[in-house]
C-alpha cells in the first residue's frame, strides 16, 4: 500500500474508531449513523469539486463528476426518507471527526497540482471509500432499527463499494509508484 | 387544411420515417434490468426489429451507451428507463458512460 494511502486511510481509521468506540459507551442510533452517513457523502462531493477545479486528467475528472452525480443521488434519497420520516439527523462525534479529517485533507490537496494532486485525490479516494465502506457494512447496518434506513445504507453501500472498485483502478491506471 | 393533415397521416401510415413506423410483426421488446451496478441479463440475443428497454433500479445514475458511440441512452436516474429498436442484424457492445466497469452485449440475429 503506498505510504499516502496508509497515511489517509490510518487517519480516517482513527476518526471511524473514535466515533464507533463510542459504542462501549453508547451505540450510535439511527439519527445519528444518518448523520455521519450523509456527511461523509457530502464530503466526497467536496472532494470531487476540489479535483475537477484542480485536475486536467481526464480519468480523474470522469471519477470526480461520477463521484458528484451518485453521492448527489444517494444524499437525496436520504433527504427523500428523512422527509417522509419527519425526523432530524443528528450530528455527532464521528461526523464532526470526518469534517474535521476532511478540512485537513482538502488543505494538503489544495497546495498541489498536476500529477501530484491526481495522485493524492485518488489514494485518499480509494482509502475513503475503503473505510467509509467496512464502517457502513460493520457498523452501521447492523446497528440501524429503521428498515428504511438499513434498506437505503444498504443499497448505498452497493454504489460505495463500485466506487471503491473505481477508484482502485483510478489509482493503478496513474501509475503514481 | 383537413385534406393535408390527411394526406400526411396517410404518409406515415403508408411509411413515414422508421421512427414512428408500426412495429414489424412479431417484434418483442425485451428488458434489461440494471442493478447493483449490472446490466441483467448482460448478454441478450434478439431479432431485427426488436427492441431493449433498460431500466435502473440503481439509486446512482447510470447510462447505456454503445462501445462505439452510436447510441446513447443519456442519464438514466433511479427508475427511469430507456427503449431502443434493433432494426438490423449486428453485434452492439455497450456500457455505462458513469462507471464504464458496467458492460454488457446485444446481437440481433436474422432469422
Amino acid at each position: 500500500m503506498p505510504r499516502r494511502l496508509l497515511l489517509t486511510s490510518v487517519a480516517l481509521v482513527s476518526a471511524l474508531a473514535a466515533g464507533c468506540a463510542s459504542a462501549d459507551d453508547q451505540v450510535m442510533n439511527d439519527l445519528e449513523i444518518a448523520h455521519t452517513a450523509y456527511t461523509a457523502g457530502g464530503l466526497d462531493i467536496r472532494y470531487a469539486h476540489l479535483a475537477l477545479a484542480l485536475s486536467e486528467n481526464d480519468t480523474v475528472r470522469d471519477f470526480a463528476a461520477t463521484m458528484i452525480r451518485d453521492h448527489s443521488a444517494v444524499n437525496d434519497a436520504a433527504v427523500a426518507l428523512i422527509t417522509e420520516l419527519q425526523v432530524t439527523p443528528q450530528d455527532n462525534d464521528l461526523s464532526r471527526a470526518l469534517v474535521a479529517g476532511a478540512a485537513e485533507k482538502r488543505a494538503e490537496l489544495v497546495a498541489l497540482n498536476g500529477k501530484a494532486f491526481d495522485c493524492a485525490y485518488a489514494e485518499n479516494e480509494l482509502g475513503y471509500h475503503q473505510v467509509v465502506n467496512q464502517t457502513v457494512e460493520g457498523n452501521f447496518i447492523p446497528n440501524t432499527t429503521v428498515p428504511q434506513l438499513k434498506a437505503l445504507l444498504s443499497d448505498a453501500l452497493v454504489t460505495f463499494k463500485a466506487h471503491e472498485g473505481h477508484a482502485e483502478r483510478m489509482v493503478a491506471s496513474l501509475n503514481c509508484g | 387544411m383537413a385534406r393535408a393533415s390527411a394526406l400526411c397521416l396517410a404518409a406515415l401510415l403508408l411509411g413515414g420515417p422508421a421512427g414512428i413506423r408500426a412495429a414489424e410483426p412479431g417484434a418483442r421488446v425485451h428488458r434489461v434490468v440494471i442493478e447493483d451496478f449490472a446490466f441483467r441479463p448482460q448478454r441478450l440475443t434478439l431479432r431485427p426489429g426488436d427492441s431493449v428497454e433498460w431500466v435502473n433500479l440503481d439509486i446512482a445514475p447510470h447510462t447505456a451507451t454503445a462501445a462505439d458511440g452510436g447510441w446513447d441512452s443519456g442519464e438514466l436516474a433511479g427508475q427511469a428507463s430507456f427503449r431502443r429498436t434493433f432494426p438490423t442484424a449486428g453485434s452492439h457492445a455497450y456500457l455505462c458512460a458513469f462507471h464504464p466497469h458496467m458492460r454488457g452485449e446485444i446481437t440481433v440475429v436474422a432469422p
